[in-house]
């Protein structure tokens, strides 16, 4: 079974966490708790008959990639960038962050997730801003760990990538 | 419709292409194609003997060993590596200083580390001797040294270095991707990617917050009883997750199967994505780590084996043997404590259970109990002034009947009561001779022998003296002496002792005239007369008297005195 490493990546408290264990153990927590550094979880998929291990680095929220963060990216296979589709400010982090990933790991697969989509009425992301992307040619998608919608969906765009 | 090149015709002659004879045809091709032909001769003899030059090679060959590397890396290592090694021996011969001055940038540094390495063993030691000394199990490990004649160090080493290697990560540095595990059977734990992960992480946090890009690494984490040692090589790194206290040459174990991992497999290891399956010559290395470890780690379980339990076994008799021994020597001490105590015994030398004992021939018999308590006691006799068997000893040797009570003070042995008997001659004699009295009293002693009891009260009497101060003033102690009297002569017995009288001498010192001296000694007799008469002594049983053949001293006072004499009543005229 083949085993990549792949990294998600945003700003402070747009939900990296709550979506990769929504991702692996499909449960979401009200609580918010700020990670410190990185947690890691794996999981495997199977991707039409082709077993897949991802090993998921979901890094501490930045809004830019320090020294620590470069390290951590290092070897990473894809990535996973996340705004807050409630903070306008987050996608533009998450650009930045998507830049600074492509000139450290080169041209590697990753995919856009505007989380927090179940607060609409909240919401300064535009709702055709996924579409838009996607028309751009980026893999985008609404997203909300608190349903679970889409959350399945992005992380399996991206593990067919790799 | 198909033509044949040549054909032979009915005459015999042959012919080509439209009846062309051959000869004509071959001067046809020289004229045509000769100058090509030539040339093209010409190029095969060249090529045959074509060697390229330097000059010709130089620019294609960078551009060759480049292609050739990234196409084939291990076959161009492998052509190439007799050349550099020859190359490498040969610029040594040569030029070693040019290689020294090559090295020299690197081998600072190296020389460092390892001294470094080297010195955190040395304090990882120390500090393990250190740590064990003042645990509970310290004097188990001197206990088991003293039993064994083991060298000290030589047992704490021996059991603090009982570890596990519980499991084995081969990592690749760069994205902290697993390439190989090793696990003992009962490892638990996380998921090993996930392990492999972390560590990595935590690698790289730890090296660039608190150390410089190029220098530190991760190489110990402890967690409870596990410790993680990770060893560091170029494209990947060594973890491993020990149980216990890691012997120390578990990092060169650890350290040499890196390095060999990195010369085998240095090419497989850099290029390492993930895609699974690693070359067979990997997993035994790390497996051997973990089965190494375990014959060590199965020394934990000795304390169920066999020779441990007829150790214990034997471990428990001795402590119960101990146990015994001690109570029989507590119960020792305590009986010669209370033999000692008894009067008339004394322990004088004792070695194991040979005791020697100075005994009172009527101290208490002692010999029985010394078997009772696991004791061999040797008697030696002797005599002891303890009052008690000072008594005893008089009551023996007087022969004393039980109507006499007997005491000792200071050495003075009083006898009072009835003795039953006529004293025997030199009875005050005897008495004396007993060892511990120095002198008798037989003042309260009765003899029912009325003629014996008179010479005793006689001789009492005679000792008696009631002294005078000036005149016939009489000195406090008179008084005493003359009860004194008065008690002896009521002890008297027998009609004719108790009619007995008493001659009463006065004396004087030698002042004065002998006719006032004469005087004054009767008026003295006569006033202890006076007292005697004022308890009960009738003038009758009195007889005054005047010492005249005494001899008066002006400065003895002492002679100014009365004394007593009893007198048989026959003898008195």
């Amino acid at each position: 079974m083949k085993t990549r490493k792949i990294c998600v990546l945003g700003d402070f408290s747009v939900g990296k966490t709550s979506l990769t264990s929504r991702f692996v153990r499909n449960v979401f927590s009200e609580r918010y708790q700020t990670t410190v550094g990185v947690k890691i979880d794996t999981l495997e998929l199977d991707l039409a008959g082709e077993p897949i291990k991802l090993v998921i680095w979901d890094l501490a929220g930045t809004d830019a990639l320090s020294t620590v963060s470069l390290s951590y990216l290092r070897g990473a296979s894809g990535y996973l960038l996340v705004a807050d589709a409630t903070r306008a400010l987050t996608f533009e982090s998450a650009k930045n962050l998507h830049a600074a990933a492509q000139k450290f790991l080169g041209p590697v697969p990753f995919v856009v997730l505007l989380n927090k989509a179940d607060l609409a009425a909240e919401r300064e992301i535009a709702l055709d801003s996924a579409a838009k992307l996607r028309e751009e040619g980026w893999l985008a998608f609404d997203t909300s760990a608190r349903s679970g919608e889409n959350v399945e969906h992005a992380f399996l765009a991206l593990a067919k990538l790799l | 419709m198909s033509v044949p090149a040549s054909s032979a015709s009915a005459d015999g002659v042959r012919t080509d292409v439209a009846g062309v004879a051959p000869v004509e045809l071959d001067r046809l091709r020289d004229l045509l194609l000769g100058p090509e032909i030539a040339r093209l001769d010409g190029i095969a003899q060249h090529l045959a003997r074509y060697r390229p030059s330097a000059e010709e090679m130089a620019p294609a060959l960078a551009a060759a060993l480049d292609l050739s590397q990234r196409a084939q890396p291990s076959a161009l290592t492998q052509a190439t590596w007799p050349l550099v090694a020859a190359g490498l021996q040969r610029s040594l011969e040569d030029s070693p200083q040019r290689v020294v001055d090559i090295l020299f940038p690197i081998i600072g540094p190296l020389i460092r580390k390892s001294i470094a390495e080297s010195l955190k063993d040395f304090a990882e030691s120390l500090n393990l001797v250190l740590e064990q000394s003042f645990s509970p199990r310290y004097l188990r490990w001197r206990f088991e040294a003293w039993r064994s004649g083991v060298p000290f160090a030589e047992v704490v080493l021996r059991n603090t270095l009982l570890y596990s290697v519980e499991q084995v990560f081969l990592i690749q540095r760069e994205s902290g991707l697993l390439i190989a595990h090793a696990a003992r059977a009962r490892a638990q734990g996380a998921d090993s990617d996930a392990v492999s992960a972390m560590l990595n992480a935590i690698g790289d946090f730890v090296r660039d917050s608190f150390a410089g890009a190029q220098d530190g690494e991760l190489s110990e984490v402890q967690v409870g009883g596990f410790e993680v040692q990770v060893q560091h090589g170029p494209v990947a790194m060594l973890a491993l997750a020990v149980r216990g206290v890691p012997r120390l040459e578990i990092k060169h174990r650890a350290r040499e199967a890196l390095e060999r991992l990195h010369a085998k497999h240095g090419a497989e290891l850099r290029q390492f994505a993930g895609d699974g399956g690693v070359s067979p010559g990997i997993q035994p290395e790390l497996d051997a780590l973990l089965a190494q470890e375990q014959r060590a780690a199965s020394k934990k379980t000795s304390l169920f084996r066999p020779g441990s339990l007829l150790l214990l076994l034997l471990a428990g008799g001795t402590l119960v043997s101990s146990c015994a021994w001690l109570y029989q020597r507590w119960q020792q001490s305590d009986f010669l404590r209370l033999l000692q105590a008894q009067p008339g015994i004394v322990l004088a030398a004792r070695s194991g259970r040979d005791v020697v004992v100075l005994r009172d021939p009527l101290a208490a018999p002692i010999s029985s109990f010394g078997d009772q308590h696991g004791l061999v006691i040797a008697e030696r006799a002797w005599l002891s002034l303890d009052p008690p068997l000072v008594l005893a000893r008089a009551r023996r040797i007087l022969e004393l009947p039980d109507t006499v009570n007997a005491s000792l003070n200071a050495g003075t042995l009083t006898l009072s009561g009835d003795f039953n008997a006529e004293l025997p001659d030199g009875f005050v004699r005897l008495a004396r001779s007993v060892a511990g009295v120095e002198s008798v009293d037989l003042g309260d002693l009765h003899s029912n022998d009325p003629a014996q009891a008179f010479r005793s009260a006689k001789a009492e009497m005679a000792a008696l003296k009631i002294q005078f101060n000036e005149g016939v003033e009489m000195a406090e102690s008179a008084l005493a002496q003359i009860d004194r009297a008065v008690r002896i002569l009521s002890g008297l017995r027998g009609a004719r002792f108790e009619a007995a009288r008493l001659e009463i001498t006065g004396h004087t010192d030698g002042t004065g005239l002998e006719s006032s001296n004469r005087a004054l000694g009767m008026d003295r007799a006569q006033a202890v007369a006076a007292a005697l008469g004022a308890r009960g002594l009738g003038p009758a049983r009195i007889r005054l008297k005047y010492s005249l053949n005494e001899p008066a001293s002006a400065s003895d006072l002492s002679e100014r005195r009365v004394t007593l004499r009893l007198l048989p009543a026959a003898l008195v005229p």
